[in-house]
């Protein structure tokens, strides 16, 4: 998977969990706890070496671990559009969720 | 250690005076009846709805008031509280400017039914931040208890308060606005209960997070509301109301939960930020 691909799909992660909880909260969680610096979402830009599965679980654990399930889903929602991008990429646990 | 707040502390050493008056009002009863005690009561703890309204109102902005679905559940719940202090003080108006006592029904009631829609659209946000409602799956025995309790519900408020509740005639015209109010609130006090309740059955197991025992004591200060608002509406037709009796403090307790429910969900995002 391609930085570009990897970054819209952080953004469209953090940019529908916004939505759920507002951006403020949304941010806090990325930057603290998924380690995902930024002021807004259009910022969002990732190191070149980043791990793509780390940092896609990493974002489903910090959400889920604040918000619950709905965050969860929130998550899986938006990979579901990105099935074809992220199949070799992320483990075997999150790619049955969005099948 | 959970972080201090201000309006928290105010709402918390409210109530404990109140809870206290009450007790004390209520066990020398012979002793205050000579003074205005029960009165200034009646028309003053709706103070403890006010201070809820500020936290409510503070804590919706954390999560970006209106431009999120979780900050506009907030928000309109907030809303809601306020209308009920904003029907308190009308009520309190019409005593000490009309002395009426308990005038109901009155213009304070257009504060005091704006509650139900508030709560409504409140909990449709709630239930909306579980995720989105088309995808929240309903299994059959689940619809199988929702329509029991929801034929419980409407038959508990239909026999209490419909039934029998006299339609608008020529010969016996009653105000629209009576008629009104003696469906409405109960029909619509009915409908948000039972929204809780299907949050409730949806958070329980599924919200989990730190967001899960604000939520659980957002239903519950919801469900207390109900009680109170029915038990009220009882006594005044039963004309067995009086001020600063049981009705009273079932009001003090829904507003104090109400309030701390938004303590709570602070308290969970000041929790998140260490």
């Amino acid at each position: 998977m391609n930085k570009s691909n990897l970054e819209t799909i952080v953004k469209e992660i953090v940019q529908q969990q916004s939505d759920v909880m507002g951006f403020g909260l949304a941010k806090m969680i990325a930057n603290k706890k998924a380690n995902i610096e930024f002021e807004s979402i259009s910022e969002i830009t990732l190191p070149d070496n980043t791990d793509p599965n780390l940092v896609i679980t990493s974002l489903i654990e910090s959400y889920q671990h604040v918000f619950g399930e709905p965050s969860k889903q929130v998550c899986y929602d938006v990979l579901k559009k990105y099935k074809s991008e992220i199949v070799n990429v992320v483990s075997e646990a999150i790619l049955s969720k969005v099948q | 250690m959970l972080k201090k707040d201000v309006d928290a502390f105010f709402l918390n050493i409210t109530f404990v005076l109140y809870v206290i008056s009450w007790v004390l009002i209520n066990t020398f009863s012979t002793y205050f009846e000579a003074t205005k005690a029960f009165d200034y009561y009646a028309d003053s703890y709706g103070v403890i709805a006010l201070i809820g309204f500020f936290i409510g109102y503070r804590t919706s902005k954390r999560f970006g008031g209106i431009k999120s679905i979780f900050g506009k559940a907030v928000l309109l719940l907030s809303f809601g509280l306020f209308s009920q202090f904003l029907g308190q003080l009308s009520y309190g108006l019409y005593y000490y400017v009309f002395n009426v006592e308990n005038p109901y029904p009155s213009f304070g009631d257009i504060f005091y039914f704006l509650t139900i829609p508030f709560y409504i659209i409140s909990l449709v946000y709630f239930i909306r931040s579980l995720g989105k409602i088309a995808e929240i799956k309903l299994k059959v025995r689940e619809l199988g208890l929702s329509a029991a309790v929801i034929m419980l519900f409407f038959s508990f408020s239909y026999f209490m308060f419909v039934k029998g509740t006299q339609f608008p005639t020529i010969a016996e015209p009653i105000t629209f606005i009576t008629f009104f109010l003696e469906v409405g609130y109960p029909l619509g006090q009915t409908t948000f209960v039972l929204l809780a309740l299907l949050l409730y059955k949806r958070s329980y197991n599924y919200l989990g997070g730190y967001f899960r025992k604000p939520i659980l004591y957002i239903i519950l200060a919801l469900v207390m509301q109900y009680i109170s608002d029915t038990y009220f509406l009882y006594k005044t037709y039963a004309d067995t109301w009086r001020a600063a009796g049981p009705s009273d403090f079932l009001f003090v307790i829904s507003y104090f939960l109400m309030g701390y429910s938004f303590y709570l969900i602070r308290q969970a995002y000041y929790k998140i930020h260490e």
